[in-house]
């Protein structure tokens, strides 16, 4: 059942609808949300709702016993082995392809066998437990103690797919106070919810083809039309995964809980550093809060700081899959940073990009072009499937035929995001790309109007694609 | 004045998309010939909901080969060829027919165990030329000609072994020359099905992405033809054995042909499911204004078959219900009451 199908769309109107009856309730609309969210898991695979409530029963006593115990030697061994526990559960399902793949003396079958199938977002429930019990931990939050708040807040459906990985501190209070939504959060989630669908159905869902057909038609085609298929590639990840956050967040916010913004204009960046700030942003959050910070961030040496960079970004990149491909890409990724580090150019904005001013300066034109020309190049390595297919990849680019004219179904699909990005440019500091509050409500409506006329004219009929962050 | 500017935008980005985009012409507006056959359409749609395609081995089993439904289906494929052979020869054209199953190196299907030996001897009843392609296809390795195991059509080097089967039927016929002529007036749009100048990526839904080019004259071929015509025109009509679906253009037999011939054109207007009752109507309607010197139709046993009134409303290019013979119903009965 995903976002932008019809079935989504009833089944969101009748949660909606019960979900709202028992306002009153706090805890009859968090039961609501359990079933909701329970039969939602259920409709991707049958049986994946009986691990997810595993990890939800490992994380709910978790949070118990640590805030029950005052030796904090004890309420870190708990946290350890509490850590260790639901990690394993993803350790061993993600990755065990990879290691039964590799033990000598093992066939096919045999690997087979001891895989187990990935329940679909299994990395965005782990990490919301996780995050939360070390919360606890950090006594930064109390424990949940009503089971089903907190089971309404782990499995919550609009965020269990693709996330955004829920922050436990901003997001599970949410889940204890009664809400009725006004007329500005309603036209505030429309609008989002019509956006990230016309970023998914427009944009990505029409590209998607020519992105899939650069990458498994490499060998065929020129260097300039690869470079063109990868910034293809970038932009499709950026409105699928967008479009789908964007959906959640309006869809959420008509259940009373306002999730973290995930995307804030990341092609946008002068520098990497400013582009992982705003590209996923609550799984750059996690990997801050519970990885590298704990780990001394920046307060150690230079020759520290770069390797704790390298080693986050590798982890980030293992963490999207057990491919060296996902390593290299992360590690890539952690590399650009040390330039910038080393000449003291790694400056954190306070400002987005042009703030105040119409268009970008020179200088912050060729910033914005250099920092989404590396991220865009490193993901030759997300897409590929092995490590050769990626070199040979990236020696077609540079090579002689980069200066060949590129296929004109790659530019044209180019030119087919950009749309999209200058309606995010021109509404850049405003609550959601839609926002037009001070207008006539007439104009609202008009504006409202255009863009799903548009989803419903340019959607792509022959299929309906998942979200690709889904895999991960 | 920045909310304005923001609807300008927004209608800016919609004529940018429109003007640029990946191409979205199925979607266009509707023709009074479209508004003319939605009436037909309706009657297929509601066929469709209760009779749905049968597959083609079933029509065969249990000594169907003998029995008066493969009769009259033979008849009507019969019928449909003694069409096409004399639009064909009306223009003065070569006419050869070609058998390209799908079925390399394995055992062949009911449907040409039967259907190849009956169109082998209506073609020489006919006095039409009639090349079997499928002895060499069955001594190919299928892994190798074929997408196998994703798909079984033809891979790059399955193109390459079928060019080199139809090069010496161009060779044969370089001499051919048809006889009749149009005004550029009399010619229609298009001479093939696909939507003139389509570009775009297509996979099938089998993961296997291909590039489809097609000209502005609804052929997959690169260029447009020009007329007066400078070179012999080799007019393709086929199913997907010569549409060549998972290949890019430059890939496909018809693309090699052209390289291997630079004195003719290729013109391939193969269509995925089609048949030959499409063939008929294609060429009465279209691809004859190409004023092609050879015509080179592909077919194998499951034309037959196809004729089956089931299998017409639901896969065929004229919108024009059919209702079951006694035959069909009959054997529909038998069919599905199992």
């Amino acid at each position: 059942m995903l976002f932008n199908t019809t079935d989504f769309a009833i089944f969101f109107c009748i949660v909606l609808a019960v979900y709202w009856l028992v306002w009153k309730w706090r805890n009859a609309q968090n039961l609501v949300l359990l079933a909701a969210s329970g039969y939602f898991y259920f409709c991707f695979r049958h049986s994946l709702p009986i691990y997810l409530y595993c990890v939800i029963g490992a994380g709910y006593l978790s949070g118990i016993l640590i805030n029950m115990l005052n030796e904090k030697s004890k309420r870190k061994a708990v946290l350890v082995c509490s850590i260790i526990i639901i990690g394993a559960g993803l350790t061993y399902i993600k990755y065990s392809g990879l290691i039964f793949g590799n033990i000598p003396g093992l066939d096919k079958w045999q690997a087979s066998v001891l895989k187990i199938v990935t329940p679909i977002g299994i990395s965005y429930f782990t990490f919301s437990s996780i995050g939360y019990i070390t919360e606890v931990y950090r006594k930064t939050i109390i424990p949940e103690r009503n089971f089903i708040t907190y089971a309404a807040y782990i499995s919550y459906f609009p965020h269990i797919l693709s996330g955004p990985i829920p922050s436990a501190a901003k997001i599970l209070p949410q889940f204890r106070k009664n809400f009725i939504p006004n007329p500005v959060q309603i036209e505030q989630s429309f609008g989002e919810i019509i956006w990230g669908l016309f970023k998914k159905m427009v944009v990505a869902d029409n590209v998607v083809l020519t992105v899939n057909y650069v990458f498994d038609r490499y060998e065929d085609l020129n260097g300039s039309t690869l470079f063109l298929g990868t910034t293809l590639f970038s932009l499709y990840l950026y409105a699928d995964f967008s479009g789908y956050s964007e959906i959640a967040m309006g869809t959420s916010r008509l259940l009373g809980i306002e999730l973290a913004k995930n995307f804030r204009m990341p092609f946008f960046s002068r520098n990497p550093g400013e582009f992982w700030r705003r590209w996923h942003t609550s799984l750059r959050k996690w990997f801050l809060d519970y990885i590298y910070l704990p780990m001394g961030g920046k307060q150690g040496s230079i020759v520290h700081y770069i390797l704790l960079i390298l080693f986050i970004f590798s982890f980030s990149g293992l963490w999207h899959g057990a491919n060296y491909t996902f390593i290299c890409w992360g590690f890539l990724n952690g590399l650009y940073f040390v330039p910038y580090i080393l000449t003291g150019t790694l400056t954190r904005y306070k400002e987005p990009v042009a703030a105040r001013r119409k268009l970008p300066t020179a200088k912050e034109f060729l910033q914005v072009l250099l920092t989404f020309n590396l991220v865009t190049i490193s993901r030759v390595f997300f897409r590929s499937p092995d490590i050769h297919v990626a070199g040979d990849f990236f020696s077609k680019i540079f090579s002689a035929s980069f200066f060949q004219a590129p296929l004109h179904l790659a530019t044209t699909n180019v030119l087919w995001c950009m749309p999209m990005l200058a309606v995010e440019w021109i509404q850049q500091g405003k609550d959601y790309v839609l926002d037009a509050w001070k207008l006539n409500i007439f104009i609202r409506l008009l504006i409202f109007g255009a863009v799903i006329a548009s989803i419903w004219y340019f959607h792509k009929q022959m299929n309906t694609t998942e979200y690709y962050y889904f895999k991960f | 004045m920045k909310s304005k500017f923001l609807v300008a935008t927004g209608i800016l980005a919609i004529s940018v998309l429109n003007s640029c985009g990946p191409d979205n012409s199925h979607k266009s507006t509707t023709t009074a010939a479209d508004v003319a056959t939605e009436n037909n359409k309706k009657k297929i749609d509601e066929l469709n909901k209760q009779y749905p395609r049968i597959p083609d081995d079933r029509i065969l089993e249990n000594n169907g080969s003998s029995s008066a439904l493969y009769a009259e289906l033979k008849g009507r494929y019969k019928d449909n060829l003694t069409k096409l052979k004399e639009d064909v020869a009306a223009t003065g054209a070569q006419f050869v027919v070609v058998i390209i199953t799908p079925e390399a190196g394995r055992q062949p299907t009911l449907p040409n165990v039967y259907g190849i030996p009956f169109i082998k001897s209506t073609c020489s009843q006919l006095g039409i030329e009639c090349i079997d392609m499928s002895p060499a296809l069955a001594t190919q390795d299928l892994k190798v000609i074929t997408q196998t195991p994703k798909d079984g059509h033809w891979s790059k080097k399955g193109a390459i072994f079928l060019a080199s089967q139809l090069a010496p039927i161009i060779k044969k016929h370089s001499d051919a020359k048809s006889t009749l002529s149009y005004k550029d007036a009399e010619r229609p749009e298009t001479f093939g099905d696909l939507p003139p100048n389509d570009d775009e990526v297509l996979d099938g839904g089998k993961n296997l992405p291909y590039h489809l080019t097609a000209n502005g004259q609804g052929c997959r071929m690169s260029h447009n033809l020009k007329f007066p015509k400078a070179k012999q025109h080799i007019l393709f009509l086929g199913g997907s054995q010569i549409y060549s679906p998972f290949l890019d253009n430059e890939f496909i037999a018809t693309t090699l042909l052209e390289k291997q011939f630079p004195n003719a054109e290729m013109i391939n207007t193969g269509m995925i499911a089609s048949s030959l009752d499409d063939y008929v109507s294609l060429f009465e309607e279209k691809a004859k204004y190409c004023e092609p010197d050879l015509v080179i139709v592909q077919t194998n046993g499951g034309d037959i078959t196809d004729f089956f009134f089931s299998n017409r409303n639901h896969l065929s290019r004229i919108q024009k219900p059919r209702l079951p013979s006694p035959n069909e119903a009959k054997f529909y009965a038998q069919a599905y009451s199992k």
